[in-house]
């Protein structure tokens, strides 16, 4: 660090040297001008300040005695004459000799030459003092005096004994002799021109004062500069372009070789240019050690700081603004992370707590991370902060995920350290922390494991200007979306994928919905292709869907500023020159999920008036609630393929079946009243119809009315209606709705409809599943589709009860649990399960209404072999045959 | 006159006022949309080039054609027919850049460009009540030519959203 400081400085008094060496040759030329004076004076100034900070004793005494001669040249007590300039311009000289032997040496050279030049300045300085006090008339004629001695004085040896001359001042007459032979004959000139500018210049070649041409290996630029300079490289890159597709076109072989090169160079010079603004973040990250063994020290606590991947380049403006937000991470880290050292040897720790600092790059982003062993972070203590604080209801906080509780960490007023120390814990800071990082078009994560440490993920952006972008089109144009929104691609056929309500669209993403939006409609264009791709972003807090007509590579993108022209449309956050000088729009994903917000809120609007409030994303599901005659039923929305209107007079039959020709197919259609104890829809001109579809098959239910769609657990009583068809029933907006059980209902209207694919059925014994599951709804809907099949099925209502029927001799071939459960929950009664050496290989798959990577993580590492979302029957009957089969191969093998 | 012949941009020098014996002139590039000649002083005009290549900008407003990439900045291309909601029908055919304060440049679409004219400030006329076709908001000075009224543009009029 000390290296760090020494070379700031040499850069500093470089620039320094030749500010002054500049200046003398402008005051020379321009005496009058009290502004060069000023200048040098203040140069100075810092120069001694600095060199004296670093102990640097001869530049320091240099410096100081120029800065003396410089405020009276200031203050107007002397005129700027070349004499004095002359010697001030030797102090210069002298003054880079040790700078630049400093440099090579980190030490100031120790040369009797130059501390006689310090006496020589000394001398000088006070001669001139004491003519000033003297006060007389003419300072001119007093400068002159001083001249007149100052060379007698360091010629001869006979002039020493003279008055002013001070016993210190003895020259080495050997080495001065040469160089003030023609200063000696000056006295006499100078006396004569003195009322005359001075033309002639000290002849500078004698001086004997090393001159020496300082080699500057670092320069400041200046920030815009280099901005301007990345944009001609764009330029450049674009004429490139041109030029490539041109010589394509002629084909000589002579200009297509030149062009080669001439590509090869723009590339690189593009690259090099955009090096000058990258830094590694090692210039943040050293700073860590001084404020980590500070903080460590006042709370008492041992801690190593590990610091991995500081040559990790990004850009410059985004290591100043990481900065802040680093140190806060950092500071929490030790207060409330890492325990003190007493207790962390209690615990069986190492007595110092390890902090690891890591950058690396992943994906054209920089990740930075803060990883600490402390004791983590509690999350029960924030659920009952949560409550206490207001942030959430009681209900709301027992269902809370431990995703969302760690997030309102990120809140501001949210601060879970017991004691508010001097250095964190006033429950300010995180909150800052994530809006200055998602400001950069970063985000930030925390992991934490109760008792074993916390990762904090912080992503950032390579560079504000240029980040990688999917590029799509609609229509003609070309848009950028930033790859930081992007969650990932579906090639969708929208005629069948996705689910109308009213105007609002929907997609079934593995059993989630997602609300769509069609970009060539928010264009208010009209794309020209069927818009078949659909991607899939987030805003952070929620996922959207856009369907745009094509997809192509990702791209990194320079992004540009749109003019005040578009300020109010909140869907653009900039635009980009694409690599054929064309431009292309960039999409803001925000942006995209307020301007369609009004659909949102009307949509949430549904549910928010119904009496069932939403508790947690944890199980609860979009249900369709529809009317037949007079009676609501009620289905999850997720196993509804298509809503439309049907005239009834469309409607037909076809061999005995009820049909109607939609989209160019048939499709059977399905009375619920024929299988389900209802009246049935009134004759009606128009119905609606609900479409199943599974494997190619698709059948369709008609109903009267479309009642509504909303978000709710999946809680319903049984019992009531015990009919084969109906899963339960629930009070909602108080009317009792009927849940019904599709797959049953289709397999009454056509009991061949599922079996197809079911070969193993006939070679094998029936095998017996087991399936854990505590909401009603759910464990008949899942167990009837089993069992329509061919599978033996055993239930349990949770994960204890699972436990007793498998230690009984049931005889289970497979295990499908679902993860919340009171007594004992999923992943619990994977854990158990796989430790008991008798259960290791059963087949166990986890069913969730959650989806996610930290789920299907921890599912997986609990030991379940597989992990599917609830209501996807077709894949979840893929899974268990494929476990089944392979189980079977296994046992054969052994 | 002739601008623009060529793919090449032009470049228009900006000159500067000049103060003749007695009167002081304003240089003014002309062109023409439909059947109106504007003038807008050369200072204010960067350049005219005949690159086309707009990109529209859906949800815009219906005067702004869309943005261009001019040597790597990227302008706003205003349709001036449609912002002045001028009564003529008007094949754009150039830009004419225009420095915008604080901002990067502004395009014009034009259909002609006219001659550069040194007009005497002393000769400037406020605009008439009315002008056939043309909203007076916009309308800084006239200037009776021969033949016809040179209008003089409020760039700023035009600038503002």
């Amino acid at each position: 660090m000390e290296e760090d400081i020494l070379q700031d400085f040499l850069v500093e008094a470089k620039e320094g040297i030749s500010k002054l060496e500049e200046e003398f040759v402008e005051l020379e030329k321009d005496k009058e001008n009290l502004e060069i004076i000023k200048s040098l004076f203040r140069t100075m100034h810092s120069l001694k300040g600095a060199a004296g900070f670093f102990g640097f004793k001869t530049l320091e005494a240099i410096a100081h005695f120029s800065e003396d001669i410089l405020s009276k040249l200031r203050d107007r007590l002397i005129e700027p004459e070349p004499e004095i300039v002359d010697l001030l311009l030797k102090a210069v000289d002298n003054i880079k000799y040790v700078v630049n032997y400093l440099e090579k040496n980190k030490t100031e050279p120790l040369e009797d030459r130059l501390l006689d030049f310090v006496v020589e300045l000394s001398n000088f300085n006070e001669r001139l003092k004491k003519r000033l006090e003297k006060k007389e008339p003419s300072i001119k004629e007093e400068i002159s005096e001083v001249f007149e001695e100052a060379p007698k004085k360091e010629a001869s040896k006979e002039e020493v004994s003279k008055e002013e001359v001070s016993k210190e001042e003895v020259p080495k007459e050997d080495l001065t002799k040469e160089v003030l032979e023609p200063k000696r004959v000056e006295p006499e000139s100078f006396k004569e021109e003195v009322l005359e500018p001075k033309k002639e210049k000290p002849v500078k070649e004698a001086s004997l004062t090393p001159q020496v041409i300082l080699t500057e290996t670092h320069i400041k630029v200046d920030v815009k500069l280099l901005d301007t300079l990345m944009n001609l490289a764009g330029e450049l890159v674009l004429a490139r372009n041109r030029v490539v597709q041109l010589a394509s076109r002629i084909a000589d072989p002579e200009l297509v070789r030149s062009v080669q090169n001439l590509s090869l160079v723009t590339t690189e010079l593009q690259e090099t240019i955009m090096k000058t603004r990258m830094q590694p973040i090692g210039v943040v990250f050293n700073k860590f050690p001084r404020i980590v063994r500070d903080l460590s020290r006042a709370l008492n606590k041992k801690v190593n700081l590990h610091l991995e991947g500081t040559d990790t380049e990004l850009d410059r403006s985004l290591i100043e603004a990481i900065k802040d937000p680093l140190t806060h991470l950092i500071r929490n880290a030790i207060d409330h992370g890492i325990e003190p050292w007493e207790e962390r040897v209690l615990l069986g720790k190492s007595p110092e707590g390890n902090l690891v600092l890591r950058a690396f790059h992943e994906g054209g982003q920089v990740v930075i991370e803060v990883e600490d062993d402390g004791k983590g972070i509690d999350i029960e203590k924030i659920r009952k902060k949560a409550i206490e604080k207001g942030f959430m209801s009681f209900e709301e906080a027992q269902t809370a995920s431990e995703k969302e509780l760690l997030s309102l960490i990120f809140k501001p007023g949210f601060s879970t350290a017991e004691n508010v120390t001097q250095v964190s814990g006033r429950g300010v800071g995180m909150d800052v922390v994530k809006t200055n990082i998602e400001k950069l078009g970063g985000s930030i994560d925390i992991n934490t494991i109760l008792g074993k440490g916390t990762t904090i993920r912080i992503k950032i952006p390579l560079t504000l200007a240029i980040i990688p972008a999917l590029i799509v089109t609609s229509g003609e144009g070309r848009y950028a979306i930033p790859q930081v929104s992007l969650r990932e691609l579906v090639r969708i056929d929208p005629e069948r994928d996705i689910l109308k309500l009213g105007d609002t669209e929907f997609y079934r993403l593995r059993g989630e919905i997602i609300p769509v939006l069609r970009l060539s409609r928010i264009l208010q264009g009209n794309g020209k292709l069927e818009e078949k791709n659909l991607v899939i972003l987030t805003t952070g807090e929620k996922f959207i869907g856009l369907l745009v007509d094509q997809i192509f590579a990702s791209e990194e993108i320079v992004v540009k500023p749109l003019g005040k022209w578009f300020k109010n449309i909140p869907i653009y956050s900039g635009a980009t020159i694409m690599g054929d000088g064309k431009l292309a729009l960039i999409l803001d994903v925000v942006g995209l999920s307020t301007y369609t917000g009004f659909r949102l809120e009307e949509f949430e609007k549904t549910y928010e008036t119904t009496v069932t409030k939403k508790t947690s994303s944890e199980e609860t599901q979009f249900i369709i609630l529809f009317k037949i005659g007079e009676e609501i039923l009620s289905l999850p929305l997720a196993l509804v393929s298509r809503l439309d209107k049907i005239k009834a007079s469309d409607l037909s039959i076809v061999g005995g079946k009820e049909v109607i020709i939609y989209q160019n197919k048939v499709i059977p259609i399905v009375r619920l009243e024929n299988y389900l104890p209802i009246q049935g829809n009134p004759p009606l001109e128009e119905y609606h119809a609900l479409f199943f579809a599974e494997r190619g098959k698709t059948c369709a239910f008609l109903c009267t009315q479309i009642v509504d769609t909303l978000e709710t657990t999946l809680d319903v009583e049984e019992g009531l209606y015990n009919i084969p068809g109906i899963l339960g029933h629930r009070i909602i907006n108080d009317r009792t709705v009927l849940f019904i059980d599709i797959y049953k209902i289709i397999e009454m209207y056509d009991p061949e409809w599922f079996i197809v694919k079911r070969k193993l059925e006939e070679e094998k014994r029936v095998y017996k599943l087991l399936l854990a599951e505590d909401s009603p709804f759910f464990r008949n809907l899942v167990s009837n589709y089993l069992r329509s099949a061919g599978y033996e099925v055993e239930t349990a209502e949770n994960g204890k009860v699972a436990l007793e029927k498998l230690n009984s001799d049931l005889e289970i071939d497979l295990l499908i649990t679902d993860i919340e459960m009171p007594e004992m929950d999923g992943i619990e009664l994977v854990k158990v399960l796989r430790e008991n050496p008798k259960f290791i290989e059963l087949p166990i798959i986890v069913l969730t209404s959650l989806t996610g990577e930290d789920i299907r993580r921890k599912v997986m590492e609990a030991g379940a072999n597989a992990y599917e979302v609830k209501l996807s029957r077709e894949r979840v009957l893929a899974i268990i045959e494929n476990l089944l089969s392979s189980r079977g191969k296994y046992k054969k093998a052994v | 006159m002739e601008i623009a012949k060529s793919e090449e941009s032009f470049l228009v020098k900006p000159e500067e006022k000049k103060t003749f014996a007695f009167r002081e002139t304003l240089t003014l590039v002309t062109f023409y949309l439909g059947p109106f000649l504007f003038g807008i002083p050369a200072e204010k005009v960067v350049e005219i080039n005949k690159d086309l290549d707009i990109t529209p900008v859906p949800l815009a407003e219906n005067y702004i054609l869309g943005i261009m990439n001019l040597r790597g900045e990227i302008l706003t291309v205003i349709d001036l027919t449609k912002k002045l909601e001028l009564k003529a029908q008007v094949q754009p055919k150039l830009n004419l850049i225009i420095k915008a304060e604080e901002e990067t440049p502004v395009s014009f679409v034009i259909e002609k460009i006219g001659d550069i004219l040194e007009v005497p400030l002393s000769k400037l006329e406020p605009p008439p009540e009315r002008v056939e076709g043309l909203k007076k908001e916009y309308i800084d000075r006239v200037y009776q030519l021969p033949d016809r009224l040179l209008i003089l543009l409020k760039i700023e009029k035009i600038f503002e959203n």
